[in-house]
């Protein structure tokens, strides 16, 4: 039995599928790709493993992660889970961290969250080294604005991998930054995400071809191609993919 | 239920505006006779009872819708013509100019209409005339702000860079692009002030500072009402209603209006 | 530090400016007390007596420095009517009027904070739209009307409350207390429904945000989430719209003491208007401008200072 378990999941927003009939699985160690342009689902599944679709959004099929059925999971149940068991990231460092609270404080939450009591300040600068930011107890005091797109990104890997979770959702973790950021922050994740089980959500062929071998390709909701991600760019099978990749071509 | 506002609006503002205009040649009773019936309650012939006086409180209710739109329409079409081409102006001097209209509205914008009144009231003593100059006075900045504001956005369009550079005037700029494009911003503040006019003229002739005894206002039938809450709490009933729904009916207006004029604005479900 | 220099001028400008307003409004316009001290039938010379006596006749902008000079150092001058100084009698009803509208305050965003942010959660529910309707209708409701209907309900049918009248802090505590729920509340009811109004649009729009998802992905709560990071967020733009709201809330306040037979600087105002009592009216409407003005600029000041990415601008 693999950590994650998608079958069959459809979502729906009223009349509209957003994701249909999807199935997939990630072994604990694994890692999966997840491809496809902006409206191809792709983050709406990602979100709907971590169970934050908003309430219009009907979820079915199933999803377990390490066993555990969580499609109906109660809220409760579900809020014990991510952070802790279940994590993401997202791709605005900027806005995906509260701009009036310091970093260090934002991430000791996530500790005190899930393990009721305070996370200590020297805790949370060991994981800021962790996460390769040289001056951990300066940007633990710092407001989001006042670091650079590398450093937040950073913080947020930090906040994501603090309760060591089984599985990390990243939906296009390196969009928003410039090319040789970017790098080093694919670098850094292909490292902390060694020992655990990864989704990796982005648009982008080449950034997905640094950290993953196994990747899926969606387009209206649908899985239309899946396989080894070298394969798939030497002979796409889906026309979709096929134009992926020759739109990729440049930087593959 | 993005139209429905409007036509609610629309509705009460058509049933005051429809009251006021049967009041105009005919109430029920002469809403400023005293009758021997005093305090009664609802029934036949007065359908809404009588107040401490004896007068019928359906009619002078009637006669107050007149007061009220009489005084918002003089009061806020006051405004907009003073503050609509101030804002306008503030917008398009130089920016040092510019300002000194922009922050003296801001510091207008410390005085309610109600001290106006007051200041008004003692200098020449309250009357419906003292009320519509305050509450205009006061309802001026709103108008230099949303003109303002409009117009730099509009002057900001290359259209505008464009008509300026082949040679139109500043009048017929403003004249021709700036107003038909502030003009639905002008139409939303003007139905949201009306309903605040309203509300300050309830204040107002609550206080005696508004119209005069013999004119049957809103306000002063909530402070005759007052005197007799152990009795007949009733009364207090119907002219706060009435006050109400006539604020809700321009406020309703005034964000249906903001849907249907103005698409940039309409807010997320 | 320069920013709030410039807001401290252009603060202190708007008071200039607001004084002369204030003294031009009430000596420049027509009503002259002394005629109205002596009555139509005075004779011409006993008018111009008095007017001499009262300083009426020197020119106006001499008479305005003199006024605003002993404004300054705290000296309001006299009252025409009772010949008691008007500082004396502004700084007792001055405390009342400042715990009402400071409790109304108060009141009003413990009214508005759970019931904006219930009506934006619950937004696609009929039970917020319902919450929406009501804070609709609460926006079109005089603070005064609703203040009657408190002493319809509290004061006659139920006599929990007093229905008027005022006991000071000082005396009973208790008292104080009990005569103020009503009042205090009325003012709150009505202002809530603006605030929580825009509290439900501050909150919708935090609903959408990326930190709002971070906080969910972490594990907190909607609620949670809410409550630690949108309230922070909300609070800085929040504490405009209160700033704003004062002039409201003042407003309102003068009425209500009217509604409650309450000993502040509103209805010492009235009176004064009924009795003519320029220096007293003038005093008083002082007083409450500038505190509008003064509250508004240390919003301006406060929100320099509280939003984290201006601070770095501002010092």
């Amino acid at each position: 039995m693999s950590f994650l378990e998608v079958d069959d999941l459809t979502v729906r927003f009223g009349d509209t599928v957003a994701v249909d009939h999807v199935g997939f699985a990630v072994e604990d160690t694994g890692r999966l790709g997840i491809i496809g342009a902006s409206g191809s689902g792709k983050s709406v599944t990602s979100l709907a493993i971590a169970g934050l679709l908003s309430e219009t959004a009907r979820v079915t099929g199933s999803i377990r992660l390490d066993g555990q059925e969580l499609v109906g999971l109660r809220e409760r149940e579900y809020r014990e889970l991510r952070g802790s068991k279940l994590s993401m990231i997202f791709q605005e460092p900027m806005t995906a961290l509260d701009p009036t609270m310091r970093v260090g404080r934002q991430i000791a939450e996530v500790i005190a969250l899930h393990e009721r009591r305070s996370g200590k300040r020297l805790t949370v600068e060991a994981e800021l080294a962790r996460v390769g930011i040289r001056d951990p107890q300066r940007v633990g005091e710092s407001f989001p604005h006042q670091l650079s797109g590398g450093q937040r990104q950073r913080a947020l890997i930090a906040m994501a991998i603090i309760n060591r979770p089984g599985l990390v959702i990243c939906d296009e973790p390196t969009t928003a930054l410039d090319v040789l950021v970017q790098k080093q922050i694919l670098g850094l994740l292909d490292e902390v995400l060694t020992d655990r089980a990864a989704l990796f959500v982005s648009h982008d062929l080449a950034v997905v071809r640094e950290v993953c071998r196994h990747i899926i390709v969606m387009e209206h909701g649908r899985i239309v191609e899946q396989g080894d991600v070298d394969d798939v760019i030497a002979t796409p099978e889906h026309e979709y993919t096929a134009r992926l990749v020759a739109a990729a071509r440049g930087t593959l | 239920m993005r139209g429905s506002s409007l036509w609610a609006g629309a509705f009460l503002i058509g049933l005051v505006a429809l009251t006021a205009g049967v009041a105009l040649f005919w109430t029920p009773f002469d809403p400023t006779a005293n009758g021997p019936l005093r305090l009664a309650p609802p029934g036949w012939p007065h359908l809404l009872g009588t107040d401490a006086f004896g007068s019928d409180v359906l009619s002078r209710l009637m006669a107050g819708a007149k007061v009220v739109l009489l005084v918002g329409v003089l009061s806020v079409v006051g405004a907009a013509v003073v503050g609509v081409p101030v804002g306008i102006a503030a917008a398009m001097l130089p920016r040092a100019w510019g300002e000194i209209p922009a922050r003296l509205s801001d510091i207008l914008y410390g005085f309610p209409a109600l001290l106006l009144a007051i200041l008004f009231a003692a200098a020449l003593g309250g009357s419906t005339w003292t009320a519509v100059m305050a509450i205009g006075i006061a309802t001026i900045p709103a108008f230099v702000r949303i003109a303002r504001a409009g117009t730099l956005e509009v002057l900001s369009q290359p259209y505008v860079e464009a008509a300026q550079l082949a040679g139109l005037g500043p009048l017929a700029i403003a004249r021709r692009h700036v107003l038909p494009n502030i003009a639905p911003l002008v139409w939303v503040q003007a139905s949201v002030s009306f309903g605040i006019a309203i509300l300050s003229e309830a204040g107002l002739s609550y206080l005696g500072l508004g119209s005069g005894p013999d004119s049957p206002t809103w306000g002063r039938m909530l402070r005759e009402a007052q005197d007799h809450l152990f009795s007949t709490p009733i009364l207090a009933l119907w002219p706060g209603l009435a006050v109400a729904f006539a604020t809700l009916g321009f406020n309703l207006l005034g964000d249906g209006l903001r849907d249907v004029l103005d698409p940039r604005l309409r807010e997320r479900a | 530090m320069r920013r709030v220099l410039i807001r401290l001028a252009w603060f202190l400008g708007s008071l200039l400016l607001a004084s002369f307003l204030i003294f031009a409004a009430t000596n420049a316009l027509p009503g002259d007390i002394a005629n109205f001290l002596l009555g139509t039938n005075a004779r011409p010379e006993e008018v111009t007596a008095l007017r001499e006596r009262l300083g009426l006749n020197r020119p106006f902008l001499v008479r305005y420095l003199e006024w605003l000079g002993g404004v300054v150092v705290g000296d309001f001058g006299t009252s025409q009517i009772t010949g008691r100084p008007v500082t004396e009698m502004i700084l007792p009803r001055l405390e009342v009027s400042a715990w009402l509208v400071g409790l109304a305050t108060i009141g009003s965003l413990l009214i508005a904070l759970p019931v904006g942010a219930y009506a934006a959660l619950r937004r696609r529910h009929l039970d917020g739209v319902a919450v929406s309707a009501v804070s609709q209708f609460g926006l079109a409701v005089p603070s005064f009307w609703a203040g009657i209907w408190l002493v319809v309900l509290f004061a006659v049918q139920l006599r929990w409350f007093p229905a008027g009248g005022y006991v000071s802090y000082w005396d009973s505590v208790g008292e104080w207390a009990l005569h103020l729920v009503l009042p205090v509340g009325a003012l709150s009811i009505v202002q809530a429904s603006v605030i929580s109004r825009y509290v439900r649009s501050a909150v919708i729009d935090v609903l959408h945000t990326d930190y709002f998802r971070t906080a969910r992905a972490i594990g907190w709560s909607r609620i949670g989430a809410l409550w630690r990071h949108g309230l922070r967020n909300i609070s800085i733009s929040l504490l405009t719209v209160i700033g704003l709201q004062v002039t409201t809330l003042l407003v309102g306040a003068i009425i209500i003491e009217q509604v409650f037979a309450i000993p502040g600087l509103g209805s010492r105002l009235l009176l004064a208007v009924t009795q003519r009592d320029l220096v007293i009216v003038q005093g008083i409407v002082l007083v409450l401008v500038w505190a509008v003005l003064l509250i508004n600029f240390l919003v301006d000041v406060a929100y320099q200072f509280l939003d984290p990415r201006l601070k770095r601008a501002a010092a």
